[in-house]
């Protein structure tokens, strides 16, 4: 709580507000209880593969960390603190851990139900049981699976994923779609079966145009699992970024990245799209927070309201 | 939520800072960031643990059992590594036991997922190094596409084999040895390797080539298990090594 008091002032002195607001004299503090000012918490993992315990204390490189009893606790305490609170992750939730051998990706999905999950979407080995593996396990999660570019209408998960969801926090509008990496060459085509995978960058500019332009959500999100980047030119988040318009956020997967800081690219606006990813096996749990405030009536040209203002790391 | 309270003057007088005037719709002004590292000295969700307690004893019941003891932590590597020749041995030893006919064992690196210990190794170490239920799958190439074969592992730089060495030289696989025996592109090969690779996984395109493919009902994972135990019931503690079956030039 202490750290959580400390770190809002921190960030509020090192943002315009907070510096606009401590100059009038305003307590910090007092920001969130305005209407003028809205916060939202994004959380999020990519890749727990299965991790349910944390890493055992054998020496190894991540002893000691993950495990879904201490993110847990941490999300709570995170929704206990703040009042908008999206929950995400980026797929690959199943494989990697006797877990997962023995129970399919039940107790996964269930931990992950309990957690209050808002989303996922599919990872490659997600799909490691096949289709069938997956679905059998998905009555166990209560979140929607979101994959824009798998087309699953010849398999049994025909209508049993979306494309996207909209999150209404407050008065914020959130458009959340997935996207899934391409199966021919990674995934047998046994485990995926008649799934067609669609070029992702044409989805996500289906997509973002409809929950920019037609839906009106204030902050576009696309939980990726693309990969953060590669040498050649596989399609990756830094590619997709690159490519699009609306992205406010890409949180990836796939690559197993972890980035000390998200990512900040241009995209074809000349607009700001952040990439996060933080490693994987529920070692992070990754935190952005957006403030928004009440502004931009249609006679304001101005547009270039999204500052990346600090960043705080609880290291 | 529009300006009308006194007590939002101030932000009236902020707005101005950013040129922009009341109006219902909300604009993103600003973003923080923060990495959260779930250590074990954090709180536990109680509920969690109970929830999944019962799922847990049943693994340790079985899962905690110690396999092998290393002389190291047994890691894997480009363009060998100490990981890589154990796991492509455990499949050469097992697949020769079962009195499979093969020429050459290999295993694509990204299966390998963890690291072995040094110390004791638990099973569950083994589940977690290879939690995937592929299995043994022999293929037949011509000389040449066994060549393309080896290139494709030259490209990534290296992966798991038994049973053969070369050179990486520009990314192409030279001085090749099948057995001791000098690479001979007139012969027919057989490799021995997982199911996944044989479906062509891991962009192992050359596998389209491959002819008489025989699959047999002995996983990856339990090769590398029977092979563990095994050297532990020899009494062995097991180190193994880079031996130089892959080198670059």
């Amino acid at each position: 709580m202490a750290e959580s008091q400390l770190n809002r002032r921190k960030f509020l002195r090192n943002t315009a507000a907070g510096a606009a607001l401590l100059a009038l004299g305003i307590k910090s503090d007092s920001v969130y209880a305005k209407d003028d000012l809205v916060k939202l918490t994004i959380l999020h993992t990519n890749d727990v593969h299965s991790r349910i315990d944390p890493f055992p204390m054998d020496g190894s490189k991540y002893q000691g960390l993950g495990g879904v009893a201490a993110r847990a606790a941490l999300i709570k305490k995170i929704r206990r603190e703040e009042k908008n609170v999206l929950l995400l992750d980026a797929g690959d939730i199943f494989q990697g851990t006797p877990y997962f051998n023995f129970y399919g990706g039940e107790l996964e999905l269930k931990m992950m139900s309990m957690m209050g999950y808002d989303a996922s979407i599919m990872g490659n080995h997600d799909f490691d049981n096949g289709i069938e593996g997956f679905h059998k396990q998905l009555p166990h999660a209560n979140f929607p699976i979101l994959n824009a570019n798998y087309d699953f209408s010849d398999t049994i998960l025909n209508g049993k994923t979306q494309s996207y969801k909209i999150f209404k926090k407050g008065a914020l509008k959130i458009g959340v779609f997935g996207l899934g990496i391409e199966l021919t060459g990674l995934v047998n085509k046994q485990q995926y079966g008649n799934t067609i995978y669609l070029d992702p960058i044409a989805k996500a500019l289906e997509m973002e145009n409809l929950l920019k332009n037609e839906m009106k959500c204030d902050l576009v999100i696309c939980l990726s699992h693309l990969g953060f980047k590669y040498n050649d030119k596989k399609v990756s988040d830094i590619v997709l970024a690159q490519n699009t318009n609306y992205i406010d956020l890409i949180i990836g997967g796939h690559t197993h990245t972890f980035l000390e800081k998200p990512e900040s690219i241009s995209n074809l606006k000349g607009k700001e799209t952040l990439i996060n990813q933080v490693g994987f096996a529920g070692i992070n749990l990754g935190e952005i927070n957006f403030i928004f405030e009440h502004s931009g009536s249609k006679k304001i040209t101005y547009s270039s309201v999204v500052q990346e203002v600090n960043t705080i790391f609880k290291i | 939520m529009h300006h009308t309270s006194s007590a939002l003057k101030p932000f009236a007088l902020f707005s101005l800072l950013f040129a922009t005037a009341c109006s219902p719709k909300l604009q993103l002004a600003s973003s923080e960031k923060a990495l959260l590292p779930i250590t074990q000295d954090q709180p536990k969700d109680s509920a969690i643990l109970a929830y999944y307690k019962p799922y847990k004893m049943h693994l340790d019941s079985q899962m905690n059992d110690i396999i092998a003891v290393s002389a190291i932590e047994i890691v894997k590597g480009r363009p060998e590594g100490p990981l890589n020749n154990l796991m492509a041995d455990a499949m050469y030893d097992t697949g020769k036991l079962k009195n499979i006919s093969f020429d050459v064992a290999y295993t694509n690196y990204g299966g390998l997922r963890i690291s072995l210990p040094k110390g004791n190794i638990p099973l569950y170490k083994v589940y977690e190094l290879m939690p995937f239920e592929n299995i043994f799958t022999t293929v037949k190439f011509s000389g040449s596409d066994m060549q393309s074969f080896f290139d494709y592992i030259a490209e990534d730089g290296g992966d798991p084999i038994s049973g053969a060495t070369f050179k990486i030289k520009d990314k192409k696989a030279i001085d090749i040895k099948i057995n001791d025996q000098p690479f001979d592109l007139q012969k027919e090969y057989i490799l021995l390797t997982s199911d996944y690779m044989a479906n062509g996984g891991d962009g192992g395109i050359i596998f389209a080539k491959a002819r008489d493919r025989k699959e047999y009902n002995v996983k990856l994972r339990d090769a590398m298990l029977n092979y563990l135990q095994q050297q532990t019931k020899a009494g062995k503690i097991i180190n193994p090594q880079n031996d130089g079956r892959i080198t670059v030039e």
